[in-house]
């Protein structure tokens, strides 16, 4: 018995009132981007653009973002690439891994690392105890510590979408690159990873702009001195009630990543087509 | 290079995949492991390794106030919103899953936007949205916002549960006579019983694990992650380590309950965006 179309669509309705919430909280971020009173619609913007003070946090954000990218997904891949060749229990045990890291509290997440690569953290104890430093190696409160705390927080991300190519792709391939001699090197060069550019291309796409969006982690493992975008906008609304000027960081930073990430799938997309 | 080491390599980065691998879940596992360990920790300075046993850590999370507070209103905070966000989330599932319509696909992205936004624009974005319109019930602003947040994420769950319930059962009631209402209370729900408990436990955690859109929104006393911000920025002694090991056992109970009553591997295969 067919239902009425506006009985069905009824069911989306109170999803997309918070659709509507949404565009209005982000209209309400534009809006006051572009509020400057008796300054020009895009002080905010030129304020932000003109001091090297505040184009040095999109640089260092972007740069942040870059390192974690390249390690979340080489290391992801890593972990992927393994899960498809162990056995079940093995791979249902990294999947819970994944999950419970991508389930952690993110603060204590974060605490957690304090206590592992801090000064006085376990792996500077271990080292030091055993002899083969002398002083403590600084392994957080820098740019290092960040990206490291954001690869540890990207991995489920990264692993996911190229694990589900990985999979896609029939063994026999593998298996008829070696029955035509080839090594299990040039079979993974030539095969494998011309094969899981899909998947590549989105962990990619996923973990740069989760690092570039990442506020926490820069917070507690910067130490203050490593304040990306993210920090830069909590800091202004927060601290000095300049709603405007942090949207336009925000929005500079976030539009400025969407457009990188657009030009890569477009690259990505136009070499995939070519091969 | 020999036909023995190529085996083993990754040609030309001169790393083994298995030992990234196992590189990228030792940096999962191993701050977990620091945090468990050192939350018994009887010396003050959370300092790996432990000289001993004591509970007094987690004595001390337990009668601080401020924690008891905080866990009270992320609990509070976290039960609201996954109730509220399933219920959304169920009904939008239900449309796009069982019924073909046009913009179906583009239904089904929009409603997942929220995952794809950035949470500081999430969190600044409502700021300024409240404030503008004067709301200042911080409790129901926080609440407001992590059900936008959460309910992408119970959708997705409904969604990976629906496919794989046969819409037949459903067609069986309506044509027996049943209203769509009635259908779906007492054919539908009960089948999607599993996934619609797995779509509260995932998005109570999300709810309180959110530590960047609800420190924009906070005032006053905070949720568990704000507390336990403001604390490791002041203090240093393992009651955190004791608070992030309680936290770890929950959510570890929680993925096991989700993994037992419909499978964590398949939240991962829904169209739209990858996890």
């Amino acid at each position: 018995m067919p239902v009425k179309l506006s009985a069905r669509l009824s069911l989306a309705a109170p999803a997309l009132v918070l659709l509507a919430l949404l565009a209005l909280a982000l209209s309400s971020l534009v809006a006051s981007s572009f509020a400057t009173g008796s300054a020009p619609w895009y002080a905010h913007y030129r304020k932000f653009l003109g001091e090297d003070v505040y184009v040095a946090y999109i640089v260092r954000s972007f740069r942040v973002a870059a390192w974690t990218t390249l390690f979340a997904v080489t290391i992801g891949y890593a972990i992927a690439y393994v899960m498809t060749r162990v056995p079940r229990t093995l791979r249902r045990l990294i999947v819970m891994v994944l999950v419970l890291q991508f389930f952690s509290v993110s603060i204590t997440r974060i605490y957690s690392i304090i206590l592992l690569l801090g000064n006085n953290g376990a792996v500077n104890r271990a080292l030091l105890g055993s002899g083969v430093i002398d002083a403590p190696l600084r392994l957080i409160y820098n740019e290092l510590g960040v990206v490291i705390g954001l690869v540890n927080a990207a991995l489920p991300f990264a692993v996911f979408p190229i694990l589900s190519v990985l999979e896609r792709i029939p063994s026999s391939l593998r298996e008829a690159a070696y029955t035509l001699g080839a090594r299990r090197g040039t079979t993974f060069w030539h095969v494998t990873l011309p094969l899981s550019v899909p998947g590549i291309a989105a962990s990619v796409v996923i973990v740069f702009l989760f690092s570039l969006g990442a506020f926490a982690t820069p917070l507690l493992l910067g130490g203050g001195f490593v304040d990306l975008i993210s920090v830069f906008s909590y800091e202004q609304a927060i601290n000095f009630s300049n709603y405007g000027f942090a949207a336009a960081g925000a929005i500079v930073s976030t539009l400025l990543g969407l457009v990188l990430v657009y030009l890569f799938t477009v690259l990505v997309d136009r070499r995939v087509a070519a091969t | 290079m020999s036909a023995a080491t190529t085996r083993s390599l990754l040609p030309g980065l001169g790393v083994s995949p298995v030992l990234l691998a196992i590189a990228g879940c030792a940096l999962l596992v191993l701050p977990q492991l620091v945090v468990i360990i050192t939350s018994i920790d009887p010396s003050p300075a959370a300092i790996f390794p432990p000289k001993g046993i004591s509970f007094e850590w987690y004595a001390n999370a337990f009668t601080r106030p401020a924690f008891r507070e905080a866990l009270l209103l992320s609990v509070i905070i976290a039960t609201v919103t996954a109730a509220i966000a399933t219920t959304i989330g169920t009904m939008a599932a239900v449309l796009v899953v069982r019924h073909r319509f046009v913009g179906r696909r583009a239904l089904i992205a929009a409603l997942q936007l929220p995952m794809l936004i950035p949470e500081v624009m999430l969190g600044l974005g409502f700021l300024i949205l409240f404030s503008n319109v004067g709301m200042r019930a911080t409790l129901f602003n926080i609440m407001l916002a992590h059900v936008v947040i959460t309910m992408p994420f119970a959708l997705r769950v409904i969604i990976a549960n629906l496919q794989t319930v046969s819409v037949s059962i459903e067609e069986a009631a309506q044509v027996l006579g049943a209203g769509p209402i009635t259908s779906f209370v007492r054919v539908t729900l009960p089948v999607i019983q599993s996934g619609v408990v797995s779509a509260l436990i995932f998005s109570f955690i999300v709810s309180f694990d959110n530590f960047t859109v609800t420190a924009f929104l906070v005032t006053g006393r905070g949720t568990l992650p704000i507390e336990i911000y403001a604390y490791i920025r002041t203090e240093s002694d393992p009651t955190i380590a004791a608070i992030s090991t309680l936290l770890i056992a929950v959510s570890i109970v929680g993925i096991l309950a989700i993994e037992r009553i419909l499978g964590i591997e398949r939240l991962s295969r829904v169209e739209g965006t990858p996890l």
